[in-house]
């Protein structure tokens, strides 16, 4: 298990979950559960869609839901913007 | 063309004898080449000799409209300028927003055409089919928010501020706060002592089919405001929701292209400028998105920073304090300076440095003299007049060819390409130098948005970069702006998410869609039918003009707009040597990106000539010129051949 910290931005914060919190978790995909289990569906839904960067890396450039985390990771939930 | 839509009417304006005469758009012309940047870009070819030097007399600038533009039709506040571009020596186009398009049109014309230079400061006054020339004398000398805040109110406004008048070669124009920034054209208004220009008028903007026209916007506005990306994702958090996107794909650029991965990103991120300084939303006319930022500055409320400008003024420098973003964003904008050019230089000369080449007084890591150095370079103050010319001239001169980010002289925005290889060819090819928009900003597809087309990976990206060209210039040339045109990326992969399976595999399905994208290209006309899906603006335009235009022919349009611009650089002596990336890019690996990272611009740039229809010297070939109906130009390649 790893102590991580979680940030919540975009649609997580409107949602009233807290900037961020502490965890002992051991991948990414334990912090979503977590989301559900303690936040409820609306936000477990809403996290589901969002981008999750571990120390400002995207999962889909390490192994999605599955990447493991070490102590002291940031994981973030970000919202998907657009631009130009 | 059996419509009862009237041709558009310009202004030819001769600033050394002080006259002016109206101009109507040849039938054909609009036909072909529609408005905006497609027929600024046609029209130089008539009214500016070849190889003429950016700031002599004879140098032109075309201002224009879209038929689009002002006509109540969603995000259509957009106008352009055309001219020589002082940073490349090829093609400038420069779009903007805000109101002066649609008060152009409104006073009568859908463009002026500027050229001459006046022996004093003066600017023109196009009020209700009438243009004046009016001494600019207590003008001149005033940053654009003067300068406009001493011209009535209710006109729509277009301003250099001191970067142009000192001929600073990334000088731009403002319009109330909104830039038309890139390609220098603020210095040749300050070449010709033209300020700017003002225009009122009361006159009604045309629509063919009103009825139609305006049932069809109401639903293309409720499509935009139901879809993830201009109903949500931008209002929320504008262009700025990028930066923790880009940074998490390794796509942000940092101290100078070294890599694209800065730690403490997250404190100049689009949600920290809405969680923190964000006090309301502001938008153009007419634009349900508003995706603009209004945050304050001390004790006013100002526009706030772009993507770009929190890219490039913050780890493209090694700095995150984004209230020194706010404060250089707005100062480069008074100054009348494009923020990309600028910090992208400013960058350059930190790494010159560092190196042991050249010290302008700028370090990586160091704000505290930054906004001294840009009033600097506004004013050409000493050494800092050479920051003003830009990385090219730079590097050049003290050296660092190697990582003068920029293609065919222009900065590069604030894409990585070496985690966006697409957009890496994209900014090689782009026919004004290193920009994304003209580039077809093939990083939405794939490393900052929903989908991600293999980042890394070459195969299709030719094809989907000269797609996205032909698409962006298409929406450009009607008068609207390009964020309207974010929708052709279904809405129903943002509610999946980038993580679930059938994103990623559109993503890796899409890396392999290179013969198809090819055939669309090659024959776009099967597209006949229209949808908000793909291209809602076609549909805008059909109704709005009464012409005929389906999505295949809005592609079309866009292909011709391209070929338009390219040869423009032909003319002016640019070739396939200048659409090319400087070696950090293409040869050295992103510092924490993997040994994956370089932009294959070789491998690419031969498919991308050949899906363009182009000679292996990036030059249209007859047979394309013929294909586009733009026989009337081979004469360029004609004079061409003699050269050579």
């Amino acid at each position: 298990m790893a102590a991580v910290k979680v940030q919540y931005r975009g649609r997580l914060h409107d949602l009233g979950l807290p900037e961020e919190e502490n965890l002992t978790v051991n991948t990414v995909k334990d912090t979503l559960t977590h989301i559900k289990t303690t936040f409820g569906a609306e936000a477990y839904k809403a996290a589901k869609i969002m981008l999750v960067a571990v120390n400002a890396t995207g999962i889909l450039m390490l192994k999605a839901w599955n990447t493991k985390l070490a102590d002291g990771d940031l994981v973030q939930y970000l919202p998907i913007c657009g631009g130009g | 063309m059996k419509t009862n839509y009237p041709l558009p009417l310009y202004a030819i304006v001769n600033l050394t004898d002080k006259t002016w005469e109206p101009y109507p758009i040849p039938k054909d012309f609009f036909k072909k080449f529609v408005g905006g940047k497609s027929l600024g870009s046609r029209l130089l070819f008539e009214f500016m000799p070849s190889h003429t030097d950016v700031f002599d007399p004879a140098s032109v600038v075309v201002v224009n409209t879209g038929p689009l533009t002002g006509s109540g039709a969603p995000s259509t506040s957009r106008f352009n300028l055309c001219a020589k571009n002082v940073l490349t020596g090829g093609i400038a186009t420069s779009n903007c927003g805000g109101t002066f398009g649609m008060m152009l049109r409104r006073a009568g014309f859908d463009g002026v055409i500027i050229m001459g230079a006046s022996d004093a400061p003066c600017y023109l006054e196009i009020l209700d089919g009438e243009i004046a020339f009016r001494d600019a004398a207590e003008l001149w000398g005033k940053d654009t928010e003067a300068a406009q805040e001493h011209l009535p109110k209710p006109y729509g406004k277009l301003m250099i501020g001191p970067a142009g008048e000192n001929k600073v070669s990334y000088a731009g124009l403002a319009s109330g706060e909104r830039m038309a920034g890139r390609c220098g054209i603020g210095a040749i208004f300050g070449s010709k002592k033209l300020k700017g220009l003002v225009a009122y008028g009361t006159k009604e903007i045309p629509v063919a089919q009103p009825e139609r026209f305006y049932a069809y916007n109401k639903k293309w506005i409720r499509f935009l405001q139901n879809h993830s990306m201009t109903g949500d994702a931008l209002p929320r958090y504008g262009s700025a929701g990028l930066v923790n996107k880009a940074n998490s794909m390794n796509a942000l650029p940092t101290k100078n292209f070294e890599s694209g991965h800065y730690d403490a990103a997250d404190k100049v991120s689009g949600e920290t400028l809405a969680e923190t300084r964000l006090t309301r939303n502001g938008s153009c006319v007419s634009c349900p998105i508003r995706c603009e930022r209004r945050v304050r500055l001390e004790n006013k409320e100002v526009k706030g920073p772009e993507y770009e400008t929190l890219g490039l003024f913050g780890p493209n420098m090694g700095l995150h304090d984004i209230d020194l973003v706010i404060r250089l964003n707005y100062v480069c904008d008074i100054l009348g300076i494009d923020t990309i050019s600028c910090a992208s230089t400013i960058a350059f000369a930190m790494e010159l440095y560092e190196k042991g080449l050249a010290d302008f007084g700028v370090r990586f890591g160091k704000a505290d003299n930054l906004e001294e150095v840009i009033y600097k370079i506004a004013n050409a103050e000493g050494i800092y007049a050479e920051l003003g010319k830009g990385s090219k001239w730079l590097s050049r001169k003290y050296g660092g060819e190697d990582f003068a980010i920029h293609a065919k002289g222009m900065e590069l925005a604030a894409y990585e390409p070496r985690r966006s290889v697409g957009m890496g060819l994209g900014y090689a090819t782009s026919n004004r130098g290193g920009c994304h928009l003209n580039g077809g900003y093939g990083a939405l597809v794939e490393s900052i948005g929903v989908l991600s087309i293999r980042p890394t990976k070459r195969w299709a990206k030719p094809d989907w970069v000269v797609f996205l060209q032909n698409a962006l210039d298409a929406i450009s040339l009607v008068g609207c702006c390009l964020f309207s045109g974010q929708t052709f990326i279904p809405n129903i992969l943002f509610k999946l998410g980038p993580n679930h399976i059938i994103t990623r595999s559109i993503g890796f399905i899409a890396s392999f869609t290179g013969p198809v994208i090819r055939l669309l290209l090659k024959f776009p006309l099967v597209l006949q039918f229209n949808t908000f899906f793909l291209m809602p603006h076609a549909e805008s335009f059909h109704r709005c003009t009464g012409m005929h235009m389906t999505t295949g022919d809005f592609i079309r349009t866009g292909e011709r707009c391209y070929n338009v611009e390219r040869l423009f650089n032909v003319r002016e002596g640019l070739t396939g040597k200048q659409d090319a990336l400087p070696k950090r890019l293409t040869k050295d690996f992103q510092k924490y990106g993997g040994h994956d990272t370089t932009v294959p611009i070789d491998k690419m740039l031969p498919i991308y000539y050949r899906a363009r229809g182009w000679d292996k010297n990036g030059c249209p070939t007859r047979r394309t010129l013929k294909k586009l109906g733009m026989s009337d130009l081979l004469y360029v390649l004609d004079e061409q051949e003699e050269v050579a």
